[in-house]
């Protein structure tokens, strides 16, 4: 009976697309209860690094933190991937195909980046520990937020890698915030690991409405009193550095980037110093 | 909140007429803070033995949450809203918001209104509030309005352990000129019980004020206290073998062949080597509480010492470890303590989720285009679907989780 057949056919069809269609449904949809600040939701990008290669870095585990920042802002946005930072230095540099490539972690492939590894500066640059021997990601090969889904906030739970007290911030961070990255979030000093509720903290205070910056600075110190937590945004001028160091989730997507020469000011916020 | 501004702001600005002329921004200890953490790097602990405490709540969340917009929000006070989403009573209006964490015993409020004038009433870092007004202020905002929660047991004391400050500078990129200002004045207190501190996080009140002397924040962690059984105290050079033990386990270097020395009483405090390139820069002894949302609830309070170490490698970069080791020679189970964990020989039951490994772009190759495309397709839908509502949603398309 080829006509039964046929129709079983049909059927066994379209209860696959259905199911499948109820399936993709769940995981697509995730409702959120906890906090009810509207915004569109960001593609966001994790990436974090506890131990290296050959030790050529001692171990650092943040896998906690990020973990929980995960958990946490999974529930509003879009968690793109969570990546280690294997043969990842190419992510971060301008020009380069893995900058934009969602699949390879690239830095431009999403809205919102954090990453969590060893910094540390020279005068013109900040540098970030790569898993790989003795390989740095370098803030003078970067220019955020020119190309790809444009980059709105890169957060790097890393020492010094934001230090303004030396008067060599802008030569550091200049390229970055040139391609018009939003918001810099990272740390003027010390920073330590341990405490990992400040991923779930930073995240939910995001979530609830907070200007990013503030999120940023308040969960990373209050998960330890002796971190140095700074943010930073660019303007046109004073006054407006300081406005658009309040976005939040939503502003951050609808305020215009600024680039190159659009800027003339950069300005910074921080705890315990800065 | 206007009220407060209202209540407060008089008030505190008398208390806030002392200004000294130190230029020093960064966070500092009051003195008995820095006493205590050169005892401890010296000689441990004082007693040779102490008690395990149970933490208990103070009263049930609604009533904490009731209680705290009475004060903070005398009549008339426009309704705030309330929700409870999770664990957390959240109750917001449109110039404040106040959380009340799980059992009541955590809490954390801020004044909107407050945080978004902070920067206009920036101040040059020499203007900072001193430490000694900071405590006066501090004290006179408990006292008004968080006596019902903040209460001290017997042998307790309110102790003054810290001051911040928020600082913000900017510069011009052209001229390069370049300026710095307070803008938030800070102050942390905590919790002794019989002299003995509480360290770590928990049992403490941080209070937050702008320059003009209004209360921005506050958050605080405050249960009440059983004490238990004693447990004996081991002495300082075991805390600095298991500091050191610890630390060689968390960096993957190999601890240093000889013990870390403990440093002369009379002398300063000088770093400690716990292994190659890796330093103690502070322990601070006493009962070991994180604080609700960093703890086992079920698990007692021991005592324990709290440590920050850094460590530098040869090109310059910097990395901070920071936790606590046990200071009783029996170790209690508390699974959420991973020194504990760690020094007890047992693996983590938590174990937090390990990243995967990207692809270069030439792997990506055509699975990107398809991925991006499904990808891409929800997201329009997505953005269409939340149009006007809070509902939001979550897909990993790579690099799953785990």
């Amino acid at each position: 009976m080829p006509g039964i057949r046929y129709v079983r056919y049909i059927v066994h069809i379209a209860l696959r697309v259905v199911v499948a269609g109820l399936a993709i449904t769940t995981v697509f949809v995730t409702p959120s209860w906890a906090h009810d600040f509207p915004h569109t939701p960001l593609h966001v990008g994790v990436r974090c690094q506890a131990d290296f290669q050959n030790n050529w870095d001692p171990n650092w585990n943040n896998y906690g933190m990020c973990g929980n920042f995960i958990g946490t802002i999974r529930s509003t946005e879009w968690v793109d991937f969570y990546f280690n930072l294997h043969g990842a230095s190419l992510a971060f540099v301008t020009g380069n195909a893995a900058e934009t490539c969602n699949p390879c972690g690239g830095a431009d492939s999403v809205d919102f980046f954090l990453i969590a590894t060893h910094g540390g500066i020279d005068p013109t640059q900040s540098r970030y520990a790569m898993w790989d021997f003795q390989t740095r990601a370098w803030s003078g090969t970067m220019r955020f937020g020119a190309v790809g889904q444009q980059l709105k906030v890169f957060a790097t739970y890393s020492c010094d890698t934001l230090q303004t007290s030396d008067g060599h911030f802008w030569d550091r961070m200049g390229p970055a915030f040139r391609g018009g990255v939003k918001v810099l979030l990272g740390a003027h000093d010390l920073v330590y690991s341990g405490q990992d509720q400040k991923g779930t903290e930073f995240a939910s205070r995001m979530q609830d409405g907070e200007p990013i910056g503030q999120a940023w600075l308040e969960a990373v110190w209050y998960a330890d009193n002796s971190n140095h937590p700074s943010a930073s945004a660019t303007g046109v001028d004073a006054n407006d550095c300081f406005n658009r160091l309040a976005m939040n989730l939503e502003s951050v997507q609808t305020t215009l980037p600024l680039r190159d020469g659009q800027i003339g000011y950069v300005c910074w916020e921080g705890w315990n110093g800065d | 909140m206007k009220m407060i501004q209202v209540l407060l702001g008089v008030g505190a600005l008398s208390l806030f007429g002392t200004v000294l002329g130190d230029n020093t921004v960064h966070g500092q200890d009051f003195p008995q803070t820095s006493a205590d953490a050169q005892f401890s790097i010296t000689q441990g602990f004082e007693q040779s033995s102490l008690p395990l405490l149970h933490r208990m709540a103070a009263g049930d969340p609604d009533a904490v949450s009731a209680g705290l917009v009475e004060k903070l929000c005398p009549p008339p006070c426009p309704p705030p809203s309330r929700r409870n989403p999770g664990n957390i009573i959240q109750v917001t209006s449109n110039y404040w918001s106040l959380q009340v964490l799980g059992n009541g015993t955590a809490v954390r409020f801020q004044d909107l209104e407050v945080s978004k004038r902070a920067h206009s009433l920036a101040k040059e870092q020499s203007q900072k509030t001193s430490a000694a007004a900071l405590e006066r202020a501090g004290r006179a905002f408990i006292a008004a309005k968080l006596a019902s929660m903040i209460v001290l047991g017997p042998e307790e004391e309110l102790v003054p352990l810290r001051t911040d400050y928020r600082i913000e500078g900017g510069q011009n990129v052209k001229t390069r000129e370049t300026i710095r200002a307070v803008v938030g004045n800070r102050i942390v207190f905590g919790r002794t019980i019989h002299g003995v501190p509480i360290v770590g996080g928990g049992s403490t009140v941080v209070l937050t004020f702008a320059n003009d002397g209004s209360l921005e924040s506050f958050q605080y962690d405050w249960p009440k206290y059983q004490t238990a059984n004693a447990l004996p105290i081991v002495n300082v050079e075991e805390i600095l073998d298991r500091v050191q033990r610890v630390i060689g386990l968390r960096t993957g270097v190999p601890t240093s062949t000889s013990s870390a020395r403990v440093p002369k009483r009379e002398g300063p405090v000088y770093a400690i080597e716990l292994s190659k390139n890796t330093l103690l820069q502070k322990l601070e002894c006493g009962y070991y509480d994180p604080g609700f949302a960093a703890r086992e609830a079920s698990a007692p309070v021991q005592p324990g010492c709290v440590y920050h170490a850094v460590s530098k490698s040869e090109d310059g970069s910097r990395a901070g470890f920071a936790g606590a080791v046990p200071g009783a020679a029996q170790v209690e189970p508390d699974a959420a303590w991973e020194e504990a964990v760690m020094l007890r020989g047992l693996d983590p039951s938590e174990k937090p989720i390990v990243p995967g490994s990207s692809r270069s772009p030439g792997e990506a190759g055509n699975a990107v285009s398809w991925l991006e495309r499904v990808r891409r397709f929800f997201c329009r839908r997505h953005k269409l679907h939340v149009s006007g509502t809070s509902r939001f949603g979550y897909f990993e398309v790579h690099g799953k989780v785990g």
